[in-house]
């Protein structure tokens, strides 16, 4: 981590995605900081030009002709510091973009070490090819065979209990080390090594001058059933990011602009979530999803507990090539609104995938494109289910815990041609319970804020107390097992300004109560005694909510969504449901 | 505006790199004529591996194992030449299980290299070494047509181009009654392919090569496990080839041509393509990796509307229009081939260099 910077008066923060590079200004704004503006340009991370720094100067541009300040020199240098409105003062960088990292795992037991090393490698932009373990069948030297026809970016290493039994991992780091005495030393991979800490020394011992870049972290499993992954994850981030220094032509350039201050936009990401899930004070969660070009990211919080899932096999870019591997066509077809042949989807998932950055301008591609998403983020929701801590807790053990407030961005959401659209992606896939507000980060600021958090904490904070996201939708979940048609629940939204509407909700369907942007008011909920919004069966409750976007919304479509399984039926129901979003 | 871009040449200097994947040795000089299927570098680098394990074998200390091992690092050994000896009445000698080199002898333990553990770089490329990178690889320089695609199996070979399209179409569809013992170990070219007998069928005879304008996605997995070179050069999907690159292979026909079937890589820049040399000629140009989107740009639709047409960039409208889809996007107007309009969006559009 490079020293924090104390004179940070102007922020420039710049977000590598894969399609879309992203300049952004933050300044102190009567003693406070505050998001000024954005530019953005296509990225270049890809052939032909494959060199990020041309969309970094582009969008520094754009920047720059939004605000009428100047931040580069006429040769493309940046002007730090900053003085009389002219430059920058620190600049940080978040990065997506970057094929995923070829990763091998290694551990003892698969219900122990392989499963924590495996949610290690989920916390950053890694692709695991394969896993060693005890219980692999495979022979040592087809193990060292298999190590060699990857030639892995990075190996992860976990296993055993801080001065517990040792020989076992002892075995397998010696096995992993004879692959990488084998490997031509410019092909060797990077190793991180966060397993019993007894044997840290001689491990160090025998990979430094083997590895690139070899780390020694915190055991993940520092007592059996105990995981830790926070301080192997931050070891990870930088990792990828020396990685990503050497690989990427021009990146080397943009971290010694940012004087060290780089980081995956997944930790950053996470990092955000994690300080969110404190300060808002809540019994419940927060959640935040992004779902871009390189991956599906999910970082859930809880009171400062952070579970994470970077799944670069969900991502909408090149990835998309494979899809079908993860998800049978028919559970991509089940979202569409309209008919469209099977063939005609696995085309498009070809060409999609070999032009990440290509935009559907049909209603043919943008049904297909949502439908897509839908099912990349619930699988993404699939997975991180099961890595929430049983010990939070759930309203039902089928559905994601409770959450205060789900934080949203990716292209595909916060530019779905509606907000309706949006959300109902969002609720069709991550099928939320109870109450939650839905809140969209439509220029990605959440992992830039994280990065900045490195340099100066106060930033992130002032910067959400400004107000910088805006509300979709407050949406209520009656979950009941009622008979389709019948009532769940009724009350009242009564306005700041007095005026008061009341409600009726029946099984089934999905309602809209009018609650603008800049006004507020008090809900008061009233449910049958079969029936759960987040008090627990029958019970009653008032709620304070803000108006967003698409005002108070009522998913009493049942949880688990069930989906007619005939095809006419199905479409007419989805193309309902987003009418009563609005269209 | 940058873009994606890809080549479509009749003539011009292509100028490819080969890279080994670990350092080793080049075989060839500056200035060298090479053909696709030549070894221009090779290396070691072997990824099968035994290791024996001869103090668990012996039961005995590894330090003891150590003092009974007869081979060094360096030996070649013979399958079943003694490596260590019994020890005691228990055991049996422990012998090479294969032909191979000893790489490591220690802490009781033997690794052997088994079989050849060459890997031999191949050219790929017609043409002459202009750089050589020492222990690394080499650059070639080749003069041809090239014409890039879309999608590639990985494979490479040469051949002679085929046709097996009908006079003046572009569309046709590759059949199984299409394919004869006359296209033996050519490389065809045909408009569209969603027929899995097919490619069997191409694969028995066996072609050299096949240039799809477009295959059916259901068909990739078949494709991409032949053993010839498939390149699609517009896209997935019933799509013709588009006039400009079935009138160029066809000017080509009867002629050499080496197929490059790369695997469409958009980080690292790999397209599949296919050259066919040309006689050199002084002032050919280079072909450029640089696509500039711009009023003139020829570029070619990468999704709909219009997917895989090619045109002009008459304009690029100065605000954003709305599509179909409900979004605003910024677009440019292309006058396509059949002399038609279309407002497209930029991000849709790749630049063919030309």
């Amino acid at each position: 981590m490079a020293d924090p910077i104390t004179e940070t008066d102007t922020i420039l923060a710049i977000d590598l995605g894969l399609c879309t590079t992203r300049a952004t200004l933050f300044d102190l704004v009567d003693g406070s900081y505050r998001f000024i503006a954005i530019g953005k340009h296509p990225s270049t991370f890809t052939a032909p030009l494959n060199d990020p720094r041309i969309s970094v100067i582009q969008a520094i541009e754009q920047l720059q002709n939004k605000t009428g300040r100047g931040f580069l020199t006429s040769d493309n240098t940046l002007i730090s510091p900053s003085e009389n409105g002219i430059g920058i003062d620190c600049l940080i960088n978040v990065f997506s973009a970057g094929p995923a990292l070829k990763t091998v795992l290694v551990g003892l037991v698969k219900d122990g070490s392989l499963r924590s090393i495996t949610n290690l490698s989920e916390t950053s932009y890694t692709t695991v090819i394969d896993c060693l373990g005890m219980g692999d069948q495979r022979k040592p030297d087809q193990w060292i065979d298999t190590i060699l026809d990857i030639l892995p970016d990075i190996i992860l290493i976990a296993g055993g209990t801080d001065n517990g039994a040792s020989n076992s991992i002892r075995q397998l780091t010696d096995y992993v080390g004879l692959a990488c005495y084998l490997i031509p030393e410019d092909k060797r991979p990077s190793i991180l090594f966060t397993g019993n800490q007894s044997l840290a020394d001689g491990i160090k011992e025998s990979f430094e001058s083997l590895a690139p870049s070899f780390r020694i972290s915190s055991n993940i499993r520092p007592f059996g059933i105990v995981e830790d992954l926070q301080p192997a994850a931050r070891d990870l981030s930088d990792m990828v990011t020396q990685i990503n220094r050497t690989r990427i032509p021009g990146f080397e350039e943009l971290y010694a602009w940012s004087g060290g201050n780089t980081l995956p936009s997944c930790y950053a990401h996470g990092r955000m979530v994690r300080f969110m899930s404190t300060a808002y004070r809540s019994k419940k969660g927060i959640l935040a999803v992004d779902i871009g070009a390189s991956a599906a990211t999910i970082s859930a919080g809880f009171n400062g507990q952070l579970t994470q899932g970077i799944y670069p096999h969900l991502g909408l870019g090149t990835a998309l090539s494979n899809l079908l591997e993860f998800a049978p066509l028919e559970d991509i077809t089940r979202w569409l609104t309209i008919e469209i042949s099977p063939e005609f989807i696995q085309d498009y998932l070809q060409q999609k995938g070999s032009y990440p950055s290509s935009i559907p301008a049909t209603r043919e591609d943008m049904v297909i494109e949502q439908a897509i998403t839908r099912q990349a983020l619930f699988l993404a929701a699939e997975l991180i289910k099961k890595k929430i801590p049983s010990k939070i807790p759930h309203l039902f053990d089928y559905a994601l815990p409770e959450f205060e407030a789900i934080l949203v961005s990716g292209s595909a959401l916060v530019n779905a041609p509606t907000f309706g659209q949006a959300l109902l992606m969002l609720l069709d896939s991550l099928q939320p319970v109870g109450t939650v507000t839905f809140i969209l980060d439509q220029n990605h600021l959440l992992p830039m804020l994280g990065a900045i958090a490195d340099v100066n904490p106060s930033v992130p904070v002032q910067v959400l107390e400004s107000g910088v996201f805006e509300g979709l939708a407050f949406v209520v979940t009656p979950v009941s097992s009622a008979r389709q048609g019948t009532q769940l629940l009724s009350g009242s939204l009564i306005y700041n300004d007095g005026k008061e509407i009341t409600f009726e909700v029946d099984q089934g369907t999905l309602e809209v109560l009018p609650l603008p942007i800049g006004r507020s008011g008090k809900l008061i909920l009233e449910p049958r005694h079969n029936v759960d919004v987040g008090f627990g069966f029958g019970g009653k409750g008032e709620v304070q909510v803000s108006g967003t976007y698409l005002g108070v919304v009522f998913d009493a479509r049942g949880r688990p969504l069930k989906l007619p399984a005939n095809d006419t039926q199905r479409r007419e129901m989805m193309k309902n449901w987003l009418w009563a979003l609005g269209g | 505006m940058y873009a994606p871009l890809t080549h479509i040449h009749p003539l011009t200097l292509i100028q490819r790199k080969r890279y080994l994947p670990v350092s080793g040795r080049i075989l060839v000089r500056q200035d060298q004529k090479v053909s696709p299927l030549d070894v221009v570098a090779e290396t070691e680098f072997s990824t099968k591996h035994i290791l024996l394990d001869v103090a668990a074998q012996l039961h005995i200390s590894s330090e003891e194992a150590d003092s009974l091992i007869k081979c060094q690092v360096g030996d070649r050994l013979s399958v079943n030449q003694l490596i260590a000896p019994a020890r005691g009445f228990f055991s049996f000698p422990i012998l090479s299980p294969v032909n191979g080199n000893v790489i490591l002898v220690g802490e009781g333990q033997v690794l052997m290299e088994a079989g050849d553990s060459k890997y031999r770089l191949q050219a790929n490329y017609p043409g002459t070494i202009t750089r050589i990178f020492q222990d690394k690889g080499v650059e070639i320089t080749a003069e041809g047509t090239l014409i890039q695609g879309i999608w590639g199996n990985g494979q490479v070979h040469f051949g002679n181009l085929q046709s097996n399209f009908g006079i003046g179409s572009s569309g046709n569809i590759l059949n199984v009654d299409h394919l004869n013992t006359n296209h033996r170990g050519s490389i065809l070219m045909a408009g569209h392919c969603n027929d899995e007998h097919a490619l069997k069928k191409a694969a028995e005879l066996p072609l050299s090569g096949l240039i799809l304008g477009s295959i059916s996605s259901g068909l990739l997995e078949q494709a991409s496990n032949l053993k010839f070179p498939v390149m699609v050069t517009e896209g997935y999907g019933y799509h013709p080839m588009s006039n400009v690159i079935f009138e160029l292979l066809s000017s080509h026909v009867n002629k050499d041509a080496a197929l490059i079937s790369n695997v469409f890589d958009p980080y690292q820049g790999t397209r599949p393509e296919i050259i066919v040399p040309l006689a050199s000629s002084e002032n050919t140009p280079l072909a450029m990796d640089v696509g500039i989107l711009s009023e003139g740009s020829q570029v070619r639709i990468i999704l709909n509307p219009g997917l895989t047409k090619a045109g002009t960039v008459i304009r690029i409208l100065p605000e954003d229009i709305e599509f179909p889809s409900g979004l605003q996007l910024p677009s440019a107007e292309i006058r396509l081939e059949n002399g038609k309009t279309e407002m497209i969006p930029l991000m849709n559009l790749e630049v063919i260099n030309s």
